[in-house]
């Protein structure tokens, strides 16, 4: 009995140590680990480190490496974030919101574009299709819960009179499994970012039925997350990287054939896809955060809809402006 | 008297199990404190209570794929494990393959499972399957073809001539405890596959499916960490059940050899 | 005199690498009906692999054996037979181990026939007790149950009782006679005890050292019961040492 005690409060000890050792003084920073995803929603970051402007910009506050760090969806993405291995997200804008419920202290700071999602049927069905109600039964791959796409998936049907749990199955998946899926029929209809829709659509496995703006209006796609240590430990650094991801922004969006270049090279994808996907798709790129926080407090409303039994038995209210959004970075910068 | 002699009985037993909990509820408010990183055990019990309508579902739906597994595993190892064990030249021929493809984890099954089952009950059924399979065929081959010769020739004297009354009157009843122990073995690694055959979207219950599919990429980790509790108690249940009418019933008379 | 098992020229090579060895050279032999006769030589005689043959577990490589004017091939409960040890099904209990014999030849009545079969090897209230429950003894008591129920036309032992104790060896072998008295089975008892032969057998038929030969066949000539220490017996015993003795490479007791 005696020695059982003596474990138990040594193991209690050692927990105890562990838990206590935090950095006193914020050191300053020589690694930056930047997040992302495999999108043509995300170019700005990929076009900042090809063109080196990431290197540049940030030497002069001690960064000497870039980290960029891909994953194949927000929530995967937000994992990491809380982890610790990632300093600033390019993501959509529900996952770090449904982080922020489960007590996470990151914030929004910059916005990067808005809509740019597309519902692809496979050939066979397309012809059929009329609008949601032709997905009853169907198999659906998406991102996984939380992704703006599930999100968007989920409360389209229901303002459709459809139950997204009974009326079909939604699967979650990477934009590469899902569509080889839809091309090995295993699935019947994929809701993925740009470009991958396109690249769908011209292997011939799937015909785009929808498009994301269609679905949702000026949605709010993705956004520049920032962690709470970076705020408040590395402000002057954080505005840098705002400063160097808006001077990417206005550059793709002038020069949208260059920027395919780029994320054909950067990503293996052919650089004719990639061009057209930009064509037809919906998207805009942007980075005022002020135009996206009315399209975010309505995410944070439906996503709280879509668990209330949750966020009720935990005592958590709907997030406001305040808790999602830091937009006093990105006024600063751009007085 | 005889109260406290149980109390210290059972008290070795429950004791440690009690103070791993209060510990944990301990570092999770006052060391951790942030759910995400390790919620507290008062708030996964909690969770249990929340969750109880979508648990009984998830259970019966892992229950269905885990019994499709396992059932299909023993019922294609037996048969193989008798050929194996009983004809030396039959072990030589299939042994090589079985080696092969043994160490290869079920997990890696699982892209192929997806590819020829689409993600349906049966692709989830069989990773349970590659799982289970090879402890039950190699428990079980084992057990036959450690048959004492004194047995089998015992059985030839009493007129059991040919393969199939020897396995069937004494090859077999002696393998029966190497059959048994194969398949809870076999049951313990199926279960273990459960959550990864269903994680990859089969269906859309399960406790795996439930746990990777939405509580994981919604960052729920009491509603996590309340799935692990209940598949770990699970599969405590299931083994101890299968130990209550298999072994101790069936089995009874391997006590007095295993001493 | 009707004999009972005839061994005809027995002969059993095996190949090596050295090239062919004989383990039994042309055994000649005659087992009367109803007589116990002990098969008595050193380790490694032959004399195991010729009970084996004699059961039809194994085959002779040339020369016949005949039980009852038939040739024998295969094994048969015609032919009972008790090993050493470990010889009893674990997983049954006493009664089903002596009821096997008779559940393969599906006779009815098994349940009575294997019960009186327990009276008679002493052991009637253990039926539902299961083998790793017994003595070393009452093991082989339940062998010679279960051999003896399919009623045999002979009955063969290979060292029944080497595995027990000498004090329980010496009670057994007093009953193995009386099963023998109340039964009138033939008997052929393997042993390398002079002391086991000389107190159970009519006759002893003696063995060399490999190749395996029959040296002799005596009959031991004493009336029974059998004092172990009497002045008859140890002159018995001593004409068995001495034939032993004949041949070369041999250990004896």
């Amino acid at each position: 009995m005696a020695s059982f005690i003596a474990v138990g409060a040594i193991a209690v000890a050692i927990v105890m140590a562990l838990g206590c050792v935090e950095p006193e003084t914020p050191a300053e920073m020589t690694a930056i680990n930047i997040g992302y995803q495999p999108s043509t929603h995300q170019l700005a970051a990929m076009v900042a480190d090809e063109k080196g402007w990431w290197q540049e910009d940030l030497r002069e506050f001690g960064v000497e490496e870039i980290v960029m760090k891909e994953f194949p969806s927000g929530p995967e993405e937000m994992q990491a974030m809380i982890a610790g291995d990632l300093d600033v997200a390019y993501v959509g804008t529900t996952p770090p919101i449904i982080v922020m419920y489960e007590g996470l202290d990151a914030k929004i700071v910059a916005g990067v574009q808005t809509q740019g999602s597309a519902l692809v049927v496979r050939p066979e069905l397309a012809g059929e299709y009329e609008g949601p109600q032709s997905l009853k039964g169907k198999k659906i791959a998406t991102f996984p819960p939380g992704s703006i796409q599930y999100t968007l998936l989920s409360k389209w049907l229901i303002d459709n009179g459809m139950d997204p749990d009974e009326d079909v199955e939604i699967v979650a998946m990477s934009s590469g499994n899902a569509a080889f899926a839809i091309g090995t029929k295993t699935v019947d209809a994929v809701l993925l970012p740009s470009p991958t829709p396109t690249i769908i659509e011209v292997e011939g496995n799937g015909v785009i039925v929808e498009w994301s703006g269609s679905m949702w209006p000026n949605h709010a796609c993705c956004c520049v997350v920032a962690t709470e240590e970076m705020m408040t430990d590395h402000p002057e650094l954080l505005k840098q990287i705002l400063k160097t991801h808006i001077r990417a922004t206005e550059y793709e969006i002038a020069n949208p054939e260059e920027a395919a270049e780029i994320y054909a090279k950067v990503q293996g994808a052919d650089v004719a896809t990639i061009k057209r996907s930009i064509n037809v798709s919906d998207m805009h790129w942007i980075h005022d955060p002020h135009t996206i926080i009315a399209s975010g407090l309505e995410y944070a409303q439906v996503i709280y809809e879509l668990d209330s039994e949750r966020y009720e038995n935990l005592g958590i209210e709907v997030l406001g402006e305040e808790d999602i959004f830091d937009t006093s970075f990105y006024d600063d910068i751009t007085g | 008297m005889k109260i406290t002699a149980v109390l210290k009985e059972q008290g070795l037993r429950v004791v440690p199990l009690i103070a791993v909990l209060v510990i944990w509820e301990v570092i999770a408010r006052y060391v951790v404190k942030d759910a995400l990183l390790l919620p507290r055990f008062s708030a996964v019990i909690f969770a249990i209570f929340t969750l109880r309508e979508l648990l009984i579902p998830d259970i019966i739906v892992s229950l269905l794929h885990f019994s499709l597994g396992v059932a299909s595993a023993f019922l294609v190892a037996l048969p193989m494990a008798i050929a194996m064990g009983w004809f030396e030249s039959v072990f030589k021929a299939l042994d090589p393959i079985i080696e092969i493809l043994r160490p290869i984890p079920p997990l890696a099954w699982i892209p192929l499972a997806i590819v020829w089952f689409h993600l349906t009950h049966y692709a989830a059924g069989f990773i349970i399957f590659i799982g289970a399979f090879f402890p039950i065929l190699i428990n079980s081959y084992t057990g036959f073809k450690d048959v004492p010769r004194v047995l089998i020739e015992t059985g030839n004297v009493l007129g059991c001539i040919g393969h199939r009354k020897v396995v069937r009157h004494v090859a077999l009843p002696y393998a029966l405890p190497a059959i048994a122990t194969g398949t809870r073995i076999g049951m313990g690694i199926g279960w273990m596959c459960v959550v990864a055959a269903e994680m990859f979207g089969v269906g859309n219950s399960g406790l795996g499916f439930r746990l990777f599919q939405k509580f994981y990429f919604l960052h729920q980790m009491d509603y996590v960490v309340a799935y692990m509790l209940v598949l770990g108690v699970l599969a405590l249940i299931i083994d101890r059940v299968f130990r209550h009418f298999v072994e101790d019933n069936l089995l009874r008379w391997k006590k007095g050899i295993v001493k | 005199m009707d004999h009972k098992l005839t061994l005809r020229n027995v002969t059993k090579t095996f190949p090596s690498e050295e090239g062919e060895i004989k383990a039994l050279d042309t055994i000649n032999m005659a087992v009367r009906a109803q007589e116990f006769l002990c098969i008595l030589g050193p380790s490694g005689c032959g004399k195991t692999s010729l009970l084996r043959m004699i059961a039809g577990l194994d085959y002779p490589s040339s020369g016949e054996i005949i039980l009852d004017g038939e040739k024998v091939s295969g094994p048969s409960p015609d032919r009972g037979m008790v090993f050493q040890e470990y010889s009893l099904f674990p997983w049954k209990t006493v009664l089903k181990n002596v009821e096997f014999g008779l559940e393969i030849l599906g006779i009815p009545n098994l349940r009575k026939i294997a019960e009186e079969h327990l009276e008679l090897v002493g052991l009637q209230g253990f039926e539902n007790h299961y083998p790793y429950e017994l003595s070393g003894g009452m093991k082989q008591r339940v062998a010679i149950a279960r051999a003896l129920a399919p009623d045999p036309a002979i009955l063969l032992m290979d060292e029944p009782f080497g595995s027990v104790d000498a004090q329980t060896r010496n009670v057994l072998q007093r009953e193995l006679l009386e099963i023998w008295h109340r039964t009138k089975k033939t008997i052929l008892f393997v042993t390398h005890s002079v002391d086991e032969a000389v107190y159970l057998a009519d006759r002893v038929a003696v063995m060399s050292a490999r190749p395996g030969r029959i040296i002799a066949i005596n009959e031991v000539g004493l009336p029974r019961p059998r004092k172990r220490t009497s002045i008859e017996a140890n002159k018995v015993r001593e004409q068995l040492l001495k034939l032993l003795g004949s041949s070369n490479n041999y250990k004896i007791e």
